[in-house]
């Protein structure tokens, strides 16, 4: 790992090594597993993929399903870290599979498998209604009241610059999925929120245009709520859009105990 | 009871750990008692409960130290799938345990102090 | 068999929430290791409250009792037992007041704009100097503890 292993090493190219150095092919482990099939049992199969400058672990993944196996499940789409389909565990830590170039890993072999704290639905994908059920439950929307429910805003809502950084890090959450994967807590206890979505609470309460402070803080001030949340930072140390969720779990925190908004 | 409420008494209860468990833990290392073993006589254990001032240490601390741990307790064990389907049995077993140990704890401080 | 097979070997399914494998989880980075080590130590303390109680209530029946109770703890085991217990109360107490630091003061980090290579600010250099210093004090309470219990 790298001396400061918050900070993931940057994917461009001129980490690669030189060709004369490259190695011809790479090991591809990739779990695979299909319940309907093979009586649910689980495999690792090593794949031998050739291996070019800049290769990614998505490339090495589509070499396998359109050159050995094409059952091979895997999500994927936009290929450049923005959609948050491709999370996966590479050699054990939870990482975008578009964004991890197989060279920056410095190994001959790469693991590749489903995310933890995920049910697999087959091979590396995986079952994501839990993450999508906690985000929804924290109403990750602008809440506006002036109009009564479900009317739209009479006016533009203007904001400066200072109220937009205060919660501007978090909307860039692409729900990948890797904090609830690398979170401890999320590993035990399933009704926990998690951190995206505590995170998303917080972009919502901290959003000066939003209204709704009571009803998210009567979510997010529950036994499953943020206060699970014990600081062991590996949502922040995984996410790969620099959100920081652990920051925002923290604020949202000391909001709910200040008892008002965070503005 | 909200979360934020226990956890707020949660934070109290840790400022006042520091203090009683800093003084308590003082007393049997460093101060007024010639070593560890000396500490632990009965006469200097006894000695020690008939002045207030431990008294007052003793039974914070035992409050606090109780509340704090099996708070914690309380949390690793909801996290569980056992403990968040029996969210009350868990709640109310921590709060009985928690009650057994302070007032068998209180029980030594009174009669030690008042009675034996 | 396709040559670009090389191998397939049966693996287990993975199961959440499996301890082992929660405790030592990739990303194995300091604060994790924080997390675990005050998890064990709190529990550790726990129990060791526990049986605090129950053997201080023992200065009730007497002298007698007590004096034999004492006997009876005064071994390499016990001592080592409370010394144990010193330094995890010493580690869980230091690291305990980053964690309060990090849930209620600035230290956690402001909100500004992410930018490339996105360091995060609550895992920053305020934070793990205090987990260095929590660390660092509980080796200083493991030597006082051998000085005060064994008088080496």
């Amino acid at each position: 790992m790298a001396a400061d292993d918050t900070v993931l090493p940057a994917p461009s190219g001129m980490d690669t090594p030189p060709p004369s150095q490259s190695p011809k092919t790479i090991l591809l482990k990739v779990y695979r597993h299909n319940p309907n099939a093979n009586a649910g049992e689980a495999r690792m199969v090593t794949y031998r993929v050739p291996y070019r400058r800049g290769l990614t672990v998505v490339d090495a993944l589509l070499w396998v399903k359109e050159h050995v196996d094409p059952a091979l499940a895997f999500r994927y789409s936009c290929r450049m870290g923005i959609c948050g389909s491709c999370g996966m565990l590479i050699n054990g830590e939870p990482r975008l599979g578009c964004e991890t170039q197989i060279a920056e890993l410095e190994s001959d072999v790469v693991e590749v498998g489903p995310l933890t704290n995920y049910a697999v639905i087959r091979d590396i994908a995986t079952d994501f209604s839990d993450f999508f059920s906690h985000h929804r439950r924290v109403r990750p929307y602008l809440i506006r009241t002036e109009n009564g429910a479900l009317e739209p805003p009479a006016r533009e809502l203007t904001q400066t610059e200072a109220e937009k950084f205060a919660y501007y890090q978090f909307t860039m959450c692409i729900m990948c999925g890797l904090c609830d994967a690398a979170c401890p807590i999320v590993a035990f206890d399933r009704e926990f929120l998690g951190p995206q979505a505590l995170a998303q609470a917080y972009r919502f309460a901290a959003d000066s245009r939003d209204q709704g402070w009571r009803a998210r803080r009567d979510i997010v001030d529950t036994t499953h709520g943020c206060f699970r949340c014990e600081l062991a930072g590996s949502c922040s140390a995984v996410c790969p859009k620099g959100v920081d969720p652990a920051l925002g779990v923290q604020l949202l925190k000391r909001a709910v105990l200040r008892g008002r908004a965070p503005r | 009871m909200r979360e934020s409420t226990l956890q707020r008494i949660n934070y109290a209860m840790i400022l006042a750990i520091f203090v009683t468990l800093a003084v308590h833990l003082a007393t049997h290392a460093f101060l007024g008692v010639s070593g560890y073993e000396d500490s632990l006589t009965y006469d200097s254990v006894v000695g020690r409960y008939r002045a207030f001032s431990t008294v007052l240490t003793l039974g914070v601390l035992l409050i606090a130290a109780c509340f704090h741990g099996l708070y914690g307790l309380r949390n690793i064990l909801l996290e569980t799938r056992w403990g968040a389907r029996r969210h009350r049995l868990v709640s109310t077993a921590t709060r009985l345990l928690g009650v057994a140990m302070v007032g068998w704890g209180l029980r030594t401080i009174v009669l030690t102090t008042w009675g034996v | 068999m396709d040559p670009s097979v090389v191998a397939t070997e049966k693996t287990r399914l993975p199961r959440r929430g499996r301890p082992i494998l929660w405790a030592f989880q990739r990303p194995l980075h300091l604060e994790r290791l924080a997390l675990l080590a005050q998890r064990v130590s709190g529990v550790a303390i726990l129990v060791y409250l526990f049986f605090h109680i129950f053997v201080t209530g023992t200065v009730t029946e007497g002298r007698g009792v007590w004096e034999s109770t004492m006997g009876a703890l005064s071994n390499p085991l016990m001592h080592l037992g409370e010394w144990l217990v010193v330094v995890a109360a010493t580690f869980h107490a230091v690291n305990g007041i980053r964690v309060m630091l990090l849930e209620l003061t600035p230290l956690v980090g402001k909100p500004a704009r992410p930018d490339y290579p996105y360091e995060a600010k609550s895992l920053g250099k305020g934070q793990r100097s205090v987990l260095y210093v929590a660390m660092l004090m509980t080796s200083l309470a493991g030597l006082a503890g051998v000085v005060i219990l064994w008088g080496l």
